[in-house]
């Protein structure tokens, strides 16, 4: 799981039905310390995240299999918001 | 699947229900040489693993 945050809402009426009721959110990928990696993705919100919050996501079949509905073409998950990082002999902090 | 050093825990109190009770940890991908090359992930811990230990952590998309 990588750590993102998350920096806006995508609305989408149309959409594959096993998406059906699910929230997109775009999200940036971070370090650990929150600074930006990467570039900027979409994914299935399952947290009921909100904007500007510190959340982990799964990427690939994991994401898909994260959904009630398994059959589906997630590529991306939010499954956690992150309350803290806790790494003791890392440099700087977390 | 790679190797990996546990080198923190990530507190989450709301997460997907089949994280529940689970440990999260923060691990640091290694090279065959135990040299850490690319950025920290964070890992569900099956093995009760602490700070310091060296692990082997599956990822389903390669090359992370």
């Amino acid at each position: 799981m990588h750590f993102a945050r998350v920096t806006g809402t995508v609305v989408c009426t149309a959409k594959v039905p096993s998406w059906r009721g699910q929230r997109l959110l775009l999200m940036q990928p971070t370090d650990p310390h929150g600074v930006p990696e990467g570039r900027t993705l979409v994914a299935v919100d399952l947290v009921s995240a909100a904007r500007g919050q510190r959340v982990f996501y799964v990427r690939g079949r994991e994401a898909a299999n994260a959904l009630p509905d398994t059959d589906n073409p997630a590529d991306a998950a939010i499954v956690g918001i992150v309350d803290d990082v806790r790494a003791p002999g890392e440099p700087g902090g977390l | 699947m790679f190797l990996a050093r546990v080198v923190g825990d990530v507190v989450a109190t709301i997460k997907h229900p089949a994280l529940a009770n689970r440990k999260l940890l923060l691990v640091q991908p290694l090279t065959g040489d135990g040299a850490a090359v690319g950025r920290p992930a964070i890992a569900v811990d099956s093995v009760d693993a602490g700070i310091g230990d060296h692990v082997l952590v599956v990822d389903e998309v390669a090359g992370v």
